[in-house]
């Protein structure tokens, strides 16, 4: 009864957040952290791209390919350069990643589609592009994966079409927000030699970042869940606003009213921590939390009558037994980096995990199970 | 072993699984029914024909996978900057043991030009994919491999009308066009990246509509040619003992006898008994030359990077001495003239030395010494 009500909560939170972030725009700049899900028959298996460099003629990019191999758990970290110009105008679009790849392929992107292609889907409904694409991996095939295959990358050729005739939104978690983002949906018969494939693609539509937020071919998916980059107010000032019982969702899923049935008088001051990364299935973290938990650091020097809960919480694939002790080992993590690495005393600081017992979005799709995967803050309000 | 030896030796593995790479790739783009085509007709018309050197046209059905099919004499010509000498032909690959020979099933067409200046082209023309992934899982094991990036001069990288590229060794350039490549092997020449690319993209633009022409047609000419080039089978056939004792000095005489495809010589000298090898390629020397001078160069940047600069090997130096070009290097001395390779690993030759033993190769190679 608990989970279903703390679920219909969390669904009016959902769509309130929607309803306020139509005219979200994720910045194609440095700091910029994206995960990609990729559905497949042993789970979500997830990527991590970071924009790592971003100037006036390069777009860097740093993958983490997360996944589970016969031997356990398996990272690559690859690293792929775009030219600015090509995802200004180029028709190409290369998103695999082989062994002994160069840093540069010119004359194609990564993640996106070029802004002259979107804006030609846009005005005319169709364009001609070029997809290279590793096939034969299975359920992971549209994912701009890392891949061994000896058949190798090949680049496949013909014309998306437009599908919708407006836009269609598609649900990403934006630091810590579910938010969603319009999207052109196209689709295509692309072919090379004597092979095709058809293949679908959920693109941004904003003209400065056309991310391509949703692959499908065949019986693969793969889409990206999350955003997190650096914005205008400190991600420090976020936190201390929401853990202070600040009105509205500050931070993710709870905020000062409470996801999970707390409120800002006598009740409980949360916050959904954004920027938090682990490995796939494990609880190891990742560089990539540094800034988050600097912030959490920041806020508990600024606050030092406080003491928090970090909470733990899953999505559903595993089962509950899995899933809980995960849950609670991450939100240990969590706890023992902030009492490690940025010295908050460990009095203050409690780690609980509730497993899949609390989530904040269906567990059926891709994008609400990445919602449900994640840490909470949060504290007693006075 | 020293980490030198460690690494020379890691990077002579490489190269040899790199040009083992090439020719089973090579082999494997055969067409089966190319060995089928190939007629005296044909080869006759080449030989009277010759004052037409930019590609012969056949009357027979065209075989849809002849590697000549791609370019055109005139567009080698200009990159090479001379004339053909002898039509284009279908041969071996450009780094196996009989390169430069042809061959009427041969998936590499040769385009020579003066002085055996030349470039080779080839296609496969299918499942390219599978072929960039092992040429780039190759690559990717070669520690002193940049991924097969194509960096210019400027900083800036060769962009193509290719949908990916790769540079393999100093000067072959693979471009990928959907499932289709072809292979600009420019090692023979003194062409740039540049022009490579250029000769690529055109190239790639025939895969789909090549050029009327038969490259079998070019290969008794090519024959008659590549009988007439000095390739003596003795790798010491340069010098005799009195040769070296006369050239270098020392009191005793020397030691001279072949190791392999090497000449290995021990001599005498102010500071006592020393070894040198010597290995002589009478031809394919140009792309031999450019090749071992770029690996080599690429191995000392290895060698430094693994010890994190605390070994800094020197860099190699242009040399002026009876050949065309030579460079010094710390690992191995490269001299080129007519063709003709010569590399020397020694310990403590002095640079007249050196110029008096490998000009006197030079000198014997273009009197046809040993044949």
């Amino acid at each position: 009864m608990r989970i279903r009500l703390s679920l219909l909560v969390a669904a009016g939170l959902l769509l309130a957040a929607h309803a306020n972030a139509q005219n979200t725009r994720i910045p194609l700049v440095e700091g910029l952290v994206e995960v990609i899900a990729v559905r497949s028959t042993s789970g979500d298996q997830e990527q991590i791209v970071a924009v790592t460099r971003a100037d006036s003629a390069i777009v860097e990019f740093t993958v983490i390919f997360r996944r589970i191999g016969p031997n356990g758990p398996v990272n690559n970290t690859r690293m792929r350069e775009v030219r600015r110009e090509d995802l200004a105008k180029s028709n190409r679009r290369n998103g695999y990643f082989q062994v002994g790849d160069p840093l540069k392929f010119p004359g194609s992107t990564l993640h996106h589609l070029s802004s002259s292609t979107l804006a030609e889907l846009k005005t005319t409904g169709r364009s001609d592009v070029i997809v290279g694409m590793v096939l034969g991996t299975g359920d992971n095939e549209a994912a701009s994966g890392f891949v061994v295959n000896p058949a190798g990358r090949k680049y496949f050729r013909g014309t998306f079409i437009r599908v919708e005739p407006g836009r269609v939104p598609i649900s990403v978690v934006v630091n810590g927000t579910p938010t969603r983002l319009d999207t052109i949906h196209v689709r295509g018969k692309l072919s090379v030699g004597n092979e095709s494939i058809d293949v679908e693609m959920w693109v941004m539509d904003d003209p400065l970042n056309p991310e391509i937020l949703r692959f499908r071919t065949r019986k693969s998916v793969s889409q990206t869940v999350r955003f997190d980059f650096p914005v205008a107010e400190p991600l420090v000032a976020q936190l201390q606003f929401a853990l202070a019982g600040g009105p509205g969702v500050i931070g993710g899923f709870g905020g000062g009213s409470g996801a999970n049935g707390g409120g800002s008088a006598g009740g409980t001051c949360r916050a959904s921590l954004s920027g938090i990364y682990f490995d796939f299935a494990q609880a190891t973290l990742l560089p990539q939390s540094t800034g988050t938990l600097q912030a959490v650091a920041g806020v508990m020097t600024a606050n030092p009558g406080w003491s928090l809960r970090i909470e733990g919480h899953t999505d559903n694939v595993g089962g509950g037994a899995f899933n809980l002790a995960l849950s609670q080992r991450r939100a240990a993590a969590v706890r023992d980096a902030l009492i490690a690495q940025f010295k908050v005393p460990g009095a203050r600081l409690a780690a609980t995990g509730f497993g899949l017992t609390r989530p904040v979005a269906s567990n059926d799709s891709l994008d609400g199970r990445a919602a449900n995967r994640r840490v909470e803050l949060s504290r007693t309000c006075p | 072993m020293t980490l030198t030896e460690a690494r020379m030796k890691r990077q002579h593995t490489f190269l040899a699984t790199l040009a083992l790479l090439s020719v089973a790739l090579a082999a494997c783009n055969k067409p089966e029914t190319a060995a089928g085509t190939a007629t005296g007709g044909l080869a006759d018309s080449a030989e009277t024909a010759a004052a037409d050197l930019s590609g012969a046209q056949s009357n027979a059905a065209p075989d849809p996978h002849d590697p000549c099919r791609l370019l055109t004499g005139a567009e080698v010509e200009a990159v090479l900057g001379s004339k053909l000498v002898v039509p284009p032909y279908r041969g071996s690959n450009p780094l196996g043991d009989t390169n430069g020979m042809p061959q009427d099933d041969g998936s590499v067409c040769w385009y020579v030009g003066k002085d055996n200046r030349n470039i080779t082209a080839q296609a496969y023309w299918e499942n390219a994919g599978a072929i960039t992934a092992a040429v780039s899982r190759e690559l990717a094991e070669g520690e002193s491999a940049s991924g097969g990036i194509l960096k210019l001069q400027d900083g800036s990288e060769l962009v193509g009308d290719w949908d990916e590229a790769r540079l393999r060794g100093c000067c072959a350039l693979q471009a990928m066009l959907g499932d289709a490549s072809v292979e600009i092997e420019f090692g023979g020449s003194q062409a740039t990246e540049e022009q490579a690319g250029e000769l690529a993209n055109k190239a790639l633009a025939r895969l789909t509509e090549p050029l009327a022409v038969s490259g079998i047609a070019g290969n008794a000419a090519a024959q008659k040619w590549q009988q007439a080039r000095y390739a003596p089978t003795d790798p010491c056939a340069y010098w005799t003992v009195a040769d070296i004792q006369r050239l270098l000095g020392g009191d005793e005489a020397p030691v001279v006898k072949a190791s392999g495809q090497d000449c290995a010589i021990t001599y005498s000298g102010p500071r006592g008994r020393s070894d040198m090898v010597i290995t002589v390629t009478p031809r394919n020397g140009y792309r031999t030359f450019r090749r071992e001078n770029a690996s080599f160069a690429a191995s000392a940047r290895g060698i430094s990077a693994d010890n994190e600069g605390s070994i800094k090997l020197r860099e190699a130096k242009s040399v002026q001495g009876p050949w065309e070009a030579a460079e010094d290097g710390p690992i191995q001395f490269n001299a080129v003239r007519h063709d003709a390779s010569i590399a020397l690993r020694h310990g403590r030759l002095s640079i007249e030395q050196i110029r008096a033993i490998v000009g006197h190769a030079f000198d014997r190679i273009e009197q046809g010494a040993g044949t």
